[in-house]
């Protein structure tokens, strides 16, 4: 079943449509949330978060690209079960990459101090709009679907060295942004 | 890196969590994983025939090879004895110099050095790339280079530096007017006693607009030094042609700043010194 029909489904307030939903993006879903928790359990139970916030959200939402949208809330929802201490120790990946992510922003890179006006936000953003395609997914598959190197090389077609250091590129680019735009200290 | 950093931070999450939808889609191109996979197993007689059949391939293709092909003065696979170690060491170098981009003249980048087509030739094999100590590509290559270097054998390795220059990285000595990515490439070469260092791009200084109209550059870098207790200053790199000083000297210069990052790359210049 096509996305229109998925979401005409939801907003006809047919149940059948979050099962159509699982059943075409379930592994996806799967796939990014083992990239961000360890647990089974963790996995399934957020994979139920999207499935009931996608009945909540559709309508009044219409989103353009159901898998984009889907994704997106999988990885909010994932990333709140890492909150707690006792899940961060559980999570998997995406702590390292969060770590790898935060080790170019350091040295008193400060954008909790922006996050509100979301200005760090939209420098990423149109970082992101003027990078090459490609740096640009390999940013997007690490950082925001905690995909691994070796994940990224294999997806991509490239060697792991080649993916690290347009990682490495484009976060100190994004680093020097942000300091060019005052962001940081 | 802060050890109190976690994914949790705000700092993080709020970045990257506002990534617009439309990249996520884009990523998500990559990924075929929409539809459930089926597998269907053969069944067990099939497979067990398939083995049978290999390993009556495996047993036929041995005394072909062994014995048939040589009679032709055909030969499989070679000596596995002393002479493979020369072969692959004559691979290694090969791959290391040949189609290297250390090995063009400068004259063939009017435009400038082209940071990104070289560091994907650079990326192919055969180098090793640092980004200010911080990340390096090319573990391997370093630690057989460290291991032939603690052998006293000689032993050569390209590196390629990476890094941007920009107003942060200001000093008396050098400010720059424009963010400009760099590659500096260099040949460390250890002869059983000392070790030389040849730079092939010093003229990169050239493309990279300078309010000071000196004939050298100076990089620094701020790092923890923990003998001192605290962050300090440390020249680099000094990017060139200065008559009086060399780029080693400078490298043991930066090398007496002991700096954590710092001493963890270039030991191996002067490992004598420490």
């Amino acid at each position: 079943m096509n996305d229109e029909k998925i979401i005409e489904l939801l907003f006809a307030r047919d149940e059948r449509a979050l099962a159509e939903t699982e059943k075409k993006y379930g592994n996806l879903w799967r796939y990014i949330a083992a990239n961000i928790l360890c647990l089974p359990e963790d996995r399934e139970e957020c994979l139920n978060d999207v499935l009931l916030e996608i009945w909540n959200s559709i309508p009044p939402d219409r989103p353009n690209d159901l898998r984009a949208y889907s994704v997106t809330i999988l990885r909010r929802r994932a990333i709140d079960r890492t909150r707690s201490v006792n899940a961060w120790k559980r999570s998997g990946n995406m702590q390292t990459v969060g770590e790898e992510f935060l080790s170019t922003l350091d040295d008193g890179t400060d954008l909790a101090a922006d996050y509100e006006n979301s200005r760090a936000v939209g420098i990423l953003n149109e970082l992101l709009e003027n990078l090459p395609t490609l740096e640009r997914k390999v940013f997007v598959m690490r950082y925001c679907l905690g995909e691994s190197i070796s994940g990224i090389a294999a997806k991509t077609g490239s060697s792991e060295g080649r993916i690290k250091m347009m990682l490495m590129r484009t976060r100190r680019k994004f680093k020097e942004i942000l300091i060019k735009e005052g962001i940081a200290l | 890196m802060k050890n109190d950093k976690t994914f949790d931070d705000k700092r993080l999450l709020g970045v990257l969590d506002g990534v617009d939808q439309k990249f996520i889609a884009e990523a998500l191109e990559s990924y075929d994983l929409a539809e459930p996979q089926k597998t269907r197993k053969a069944p067990i007689y099939r497979r067990v025939a398939l083995l049978a059949a290999c390993l009556l391939l495996v047993s036929a293709a041995f005394p072909i090879i062994n014995y048939v092909l040589p009679r032709f003065g055909i030969t499989v696979g070679g000596n596995a004895g002393a002479g493979s170690e020369e072969v692959q060491t004559a691979m290694t170098s090969q791959s290391q110099i040949i189609d290297s981009p250390y090995d063009r003249s400068i004259d063939a980048y009017p435009e400038g050095m082209p940071v990104n087509e070289i560091l994907e030739d650079v990326l192919k094999g055969g180098w090793v790339v640092c980004d200010d100590n911080r990340e390096i590509v090319g573990y391997d290559l370093w630690n057989e280079f460290l291991d032939k270097v603690d052998r006293k054998e000689s032993c050569s390795v390209l590196v390629a530096w990476y890094g941007i220059l920009s107003p942060i990285s200001s000093s008396i000595d050098y400010e720059a007017s424009t963010y400009r990515e760099f590659i500096l490439l260099n040949k460390i070469s250890y002869n059983g006693e000392k070790y030389d260092l040849e730079t092939r791009n010093i003229q990169t200084i050239d493309s990279i607009d300078s309010k000071t109209s000196g004939s050298y550059l100076y990089l620094y870098k701020t790092e923890f030094n923990p003998s001192e207790g605290r962050e300090s200053n440390i020249k680099l790199w000094v990017l060139a042609d200065e008559p009086n000083v060399s780029l080693t000297d400078y490298f043991k210069y930066s090398l007496s700043s002991t700096s954590v990052s710092l001493k963890y790359s270039l030991r191996f210049l002067f490992p004598a010194e420490e």
